[in-house]
């Protein structure tokens, strides 16, 4: 089978992603390949929500299309295909954060800095076009270093609902917590990112 | 309603998972605490932002260049793990055989350093003691001396006459 992949990012119906799963649990890479060339872009947004770094992100969103091939043999297909990666993608990018904070408390506990490019930085710079920049660089950062405050299941959470749109209860089976978890976490979320911002505004 | 409950609501009605009802009761609420309006659109900026922040940073990569380095670093593995089926497969037999032989090699090694010596090679191994004389009290023996040519033993051989020696209170 050789699936259309020169299109970027273009979204199939769902047989044939479906039939691209199958070939690709076959052990077809080329199928796998369109998947991966059809999702990378979102898998990588929603890594970036959650670790903050464009680099971080690349490397991690890479990390995840491995496992995933890994694990393609357990798709038992009762999920979409991408529900399926995101729930793989989140707790990659949980563990990601937990392991980055545990070695800043070893590595940098006086003088940490952050990370070499957050989210901030690469947004300022992405964003080219003067009428796009609608905040300044400071709100920006100010927004970036909220997030930042949050626990990385806080920020989970806050990136599911608000990037990836899911639902309660879809968050709460991909965090596999409860969706009075889910509701409670996103109210502490907000409180804290506004409270955060306050001076911003 | 208080301002707890409001702003539980007003979290769920930003994610669409308030029922209508308490919707309503919201709005209520909201036209009623302007601050809390505030509040309200405070938090869809956050939303706003985020998902602004998001797109704003495209992936370092192009999806066809994740794709190719991401394909090189399956194939690395698929290498990787084809070298170790291998390993594990057709040449298992040969490891197998190997591990037989060595087992065996090391079983037979040890039995002839550990087993008990036989009786002829211990008696062969140690000094030999001459026989001078042999003395007994029974009457009318007669010893006999020889050394054994199977076994390389000597042998101390003492005969008698029987009905004498029962005499002499020599029984069982």
């Amino acid at each position: 089978m050789q699936p259309k992949t020169s299109n970027e990012q273009t979204e199939y119906d769902a047989a044939t992603v479906r039939r691209w799963v199958q070939a690709a649990q076959a052990g077809d890479q080329e199928a796998y390949g369109a998947l991966v060339k059809m999702y990378y872009s979102r898998v990588h947004g929603l890594l970036l929500g959650m670790v903050r770094n464009a680099e971080d992100a690349d490397d991690l969103a890479q990390q995840v299309w491995i496992k995933v091939w890994r694990k393609l043999h357990t798709f038992k297909g009762e999920a979409d295909f991408y529900t399926w990666v995101y729930r793989i993608a989140t707790f990659a990018g949980l563990d990601f954060i937990r392991k980055r904070n545990r070695q800043r408390e070893v590595d940098w506990p006086q003088d940490y800095d952050g990370p070499t490019e957050t989210m901030a930085e690469t947004t300022s710079s992405v964003r080219s076009r003067p009428d796009e920049v609608s905040v300044t660089n400071e709100v920006w950062q100010a927004f970036e270093t909220a997030l930042g405050t949050l626990s990385p299941e806080h920020r989970a959470v806050l990136v599911l609902r608000e990037v990836e749109g899911l639902a309660y209860d879809e968050i709460a089976k991909a965090l596999r917590c409860r969706r009075g978890t889910v509701m409670s976490r996103l109210f502490y979320a907000r409180q804290r990112m506004q409270t955060m911002m306050k001076d911003w505004r | 309603m208080n301002k707890l409950k409001a702003q539980q609501w007003m979290s769920q009605a930003l994610d669409g998972e308030l029922s209508a009802r308490r919707r309503q009761r919201l709005e209520q609420w909201l036209a009623a605490h302007p601050e809390d309006r505030v509040l309200w659109d405070q938090w869809q900026q956050i939303g706003s932002q985020l998902r602004a922040a998001v797109e704003a940073v495209p992936p370092l990569r192009s999806s066809a260049q994740a794709w190719a380095g991401i394909r090189a670093e399956l194939d690395d593995q698929k290498a990787a793990a084809g070298a170790w089926t291998w390993f594990g497969g057709r040449s298992a037999a040969w490891a197998g055989s190997l591990a037989a032989l060595l087992i065996i090699a090391t079983g037979v090694w040890w039995w002839s350093f550990y087993t008990p010596t036989p009786v002829s090679t211990a008696v062969a191994e140690v000094d030999r003691t001459q026989v001078e004389w042999i003395d007994t009290d029974i009457e009318s023996a007669m010893p006999v001396v020889y050394t054994d040519a199977g076994t390389g033993l000597t042998v101390i051989w003492v005969s008698f006459d029987e009905e004498k020696r029962e005499d002499n209170g020599y029984a069982g």
